[in-house]
């Protein structure tokens, strides 16, 4: 304290005058002093010496010395990040309030020259514009101004791809801010004691962080700017991705072409973040950004793609078809998803998408030989898709034929449900051919392995994706495969049960199987939940038919859902569960007792 | 998370109809037919979920796992301030 009251005093008084070169150096001493003092969260003892509201009354910043700019744009960063932390702890010291505000009232249009410092060619300076302006967008709140994302919109738009990162860093930031938050919260802010700070007050306590702080607001104005422009910027960017892939590597614009690539592959993952779950946008809000997935599923047919933007298109389409987090569950399904997937059916039915998948880095089929083991999260992420776009135009199908809900058990179709079926079957079956020559061509599993088992094989070292394979799997089987004049050798492909004991098998090989599957459950990372119920409801509805498939493994994977029931039963006594279980737990009783001949309903 | 109840407008007077709830997201605005579904759609949305303990800051995806790695602190070791982050 002492330290810091010395260092205070000896900064001399910069009041308000005519500011020249030599005086540069005082103006950059009172920033120094004022960053020390918001790491410690609190501004209140600072000596009037430094004047708050002057440090952000700059102009003309575009000329200022590198280093200074620099230093200037971390100034900036940290003033907006204090304030937000301060904020989502709900209480602020009123001097950092002021300070941000300060800044964000943007008196000398300060904010829009950081707009236009995020296309310099020196990396360091347009990075520093990129944090510290998502950071203003984000303290600013119902203050945004909206030129500002014209201004940025106007840039994504406008400018050559190359020097587009830090533009869509500022999006990503912005828009993703919710689980950067979330990493932060963990720090508690200690005030000092002596702070003069303002708690807070929130109306509805249990309204969401983002909206508390009107964050939300942020990101909705940044959405409706952005989707104005967004058919257009996907247009460009389709564009320049097609031109792209004749340059190579060795042209003398080596720099271009490595910034180029980085700007498509930022591109694709804040399209990716947007249409993601979990960046927890307003489904209206994003409904937009929907449409011209199409355009990206483009190139995909084409040869020769890179495999780190095979890659990351797949990614995208994988969280548009967001299958086992809504569609699944779902009454009635969106169109755009529904779309999509009828379009990536179409393509690897018709187009042999598949075999433009760059698995190995070489010529012909998936990448030609077998030089090398190839890329599996890129064969793997491809299999997934392929399989969600499969159920999604199932349960599509479904849901037209019926006005009942989601649920997957047998249904009485009338005849001309049963002909549309058929024909979706078809091309189902057709479809998994390919899928399955792929994998067997890529991967070593034996002619003899059916869907069913490879799917757990080749997924077994991410549980997220193995889990939603196999929620898909059992709802393709559960639909096509027990329908009237179903084709035989579908069902046996798509087994449940045989997906089910390979499930069971690959989690006990090194591990205590029933701690796992609860960690799988009452974890959110994957969706296990839904895995389960639809499993236990296939047992529970078709007893005989899985005893049969089980042959020698029935014991131990009746033994293995007993000893869950055991475990749940004491987790929802002791209160220890995350949400409700309690369906899960009657599944298992129905089971068990299906084993043991007992019948539960008259316990 | 909330329901809406949809009543069929023309015909609800003349026999009586089966309530069509819709229950929405409180993160999305997407809608789901049943209680459960919402449940399990919204669990997607909420950041991962550890339990951390006090003594040592060791983490557990489960509270079970952490009352029972609390014992190996301590025999006498008080149950039930767990942390949750």
């Amino acid at each position: 304290m002492e330290e810091q009251e010395n260092m205070n005093k000896t900064l001399p008084l910069t009041k308000k005058q005519k500011i020249n070169d030599s005086e540069f150096r005082l103006v950059d001493l009172n920033v120094d002093t004022i960053s020390l003092n918001l790491t410690k969260h609190c501004l209140c003892q600072l000596p009037e010496t430094c004047m708050l509201k002057e440090v952000f009354r700059v102009s003309n910043v575009s000329s200022w010395s590198r280093e200074r700019l620099l230093n200037f744009l971390s100034f900036a960063r940290l003033t907006c990040d204090i304030a937000l932390k301060q904020q989502s702890e709900g209480t602020i010291c009123t001097s950092v309030e002021r300070l941000s505000n300060y800044l964000i009232s943007n008196k000398t249009s300060v904010v829009n020259e950081i707009v236009s410092l995020l296309i310099r060619t020196d990396p360091y300076i347009s990075f520093a514009a990129s944090n510290a302006l998502a950071d203003i967008f984000l303290c600013s709140q119902n203050k945004l101004d909206n030129k500002w994302v014209e201004e940025l919109t106007d840039l994504f738009l406008r400018r050559s791809p190359e020097t587009l990162c830090p533009v869509i860093a500022v999006f990503k930031r912005v828009l993703c801010w919710r689980d950067a938050q979330m990493i932060d919260s963990e720090k508690n802010i200690k005030m000092p004691e002596n702070c003069v700070s303002r708690k807070l007050i929130f109306e509805d306590e249990e309204i969401e962080m983002d909206d508390e702080f009107g964050i939300s607001l942020v990101k909705t104005k940044v959405i409706e700017v952005l989707q104005t422009q967004w058919q257009m910027i996907v247009m460009k960017f389709v564009r320049y991705m097609s031109s792209f892939d004749h340059c190579t590597e060795t042209t003398n614009e080596q720099f271009n072409h490595k910034m180029g690539n980085l700007a498509i592959i930022e591109f694709i993952k804040l399209w990716t973040s947007m249409v993601s779950i979990k960046t927890n946008l307003n489904v209206m809000n994003i409904k937009y950004f929907y449409a011209d997935l199409g355009q990206m599923l483009i190139l995909l047919r084409r040869p020769k793609v890179q495999s780190v933007i095979w890659k990351n298109i797949v990614n995208l389409f994988n969280e548009s078809l967001c299958y086992t987090t809504t569609l699944a569950v779902q009454g009635t399904m969106q169109e755009e998803p529904c779309m999509l997937a009828r379009e990536l059916v179409k393509v690897v039915k018709t187009k042999n998408m598949l075999n433009n998948m760059p698995f190995r880095k070489g010529p012909g089929d998936f990448g030609g030989g077998e030089e090398d083991d190839g890329d599996k999260k890129l064969l793997q992420d491809t299999v997934l898709l392929i399989l969600k776009a499969l159920a999604i135009i199932i349960k599509e199908t479904k849901n037209d034929s019926s006005s009942s809900d989601s649920s997957c058990d047998e249904s009485e179709d009338s005849e001309e449900i049963d002909a549309e079926m058929a024909i979706i079957e078809s091309s189902v079956n057709e479809v998994l051919k390919k899928l399955d020559s792929c994998v067997k061509k890529c991967m070593s599993y034996l002619p003899e392995t059916q869907i069913a088992q490879w799917v757990v094989q080749l997924f077994s070292d991410r549980n997220d994706v193995l889990i939603e394979s196999l929620i898909c799997t059992i709802d393709i089987s559960l639909v096509l495969c027990y329908r009237r004049n179903s084709l035989p050798m579908l069902r046996h492909v798509l087994n449940p049960t045989a997906s089910f004991v390979e499930f069971l098998q690959t989690l006990s090989y090194n591990n205590d199987v029933n701690e796992l599957i609860l960690d799988l459950l009452l974890g959110s990372d994957t969706s296990f939940l839904l895995y389960i119920m639809r499993i236990l409801k296939f047992i529970c509805n078709r007893w005989s038919e899985f005893s049969l498939c089980c042959e020698t493994k029935l014991q131990s994977t009746m033994t293995t859902l007993k000893s869950l029931q055991t475990s749940l039963d004491q987790l929802i006594k002791n209160d220890l569960t995350p949400y409700n279980l309690n369906p899960v737990l009657r599944l298992l009783v129905k089971c068990n007792g299906l084993y043991t001949g007992i019948d539960v309903r008259a316990i | 998370m909330y329901a809406v109840i949809q009543l069929d407008s023309e015909n609800h007077r003349l026999r009586p109809k089966r309530v069509k709830m819709e229950f929405v997201c409180k993160y999305c605005n997407r809608t789901f037919n049943k209680h459960y579904s919402l449940l399990i759609h919204e669990r997607n949305h909420l950041p991962t979920v550890n339990y951390r303990c006090e003594m040592c800051y060791k983490s557990f995806k489960r509270q079970d796992s952490l009352q029972q790695h609390r014992s190996t602190h301590s025999p006498n070791y008080r149950a039930g301030y767990a942390l949750q982050l």
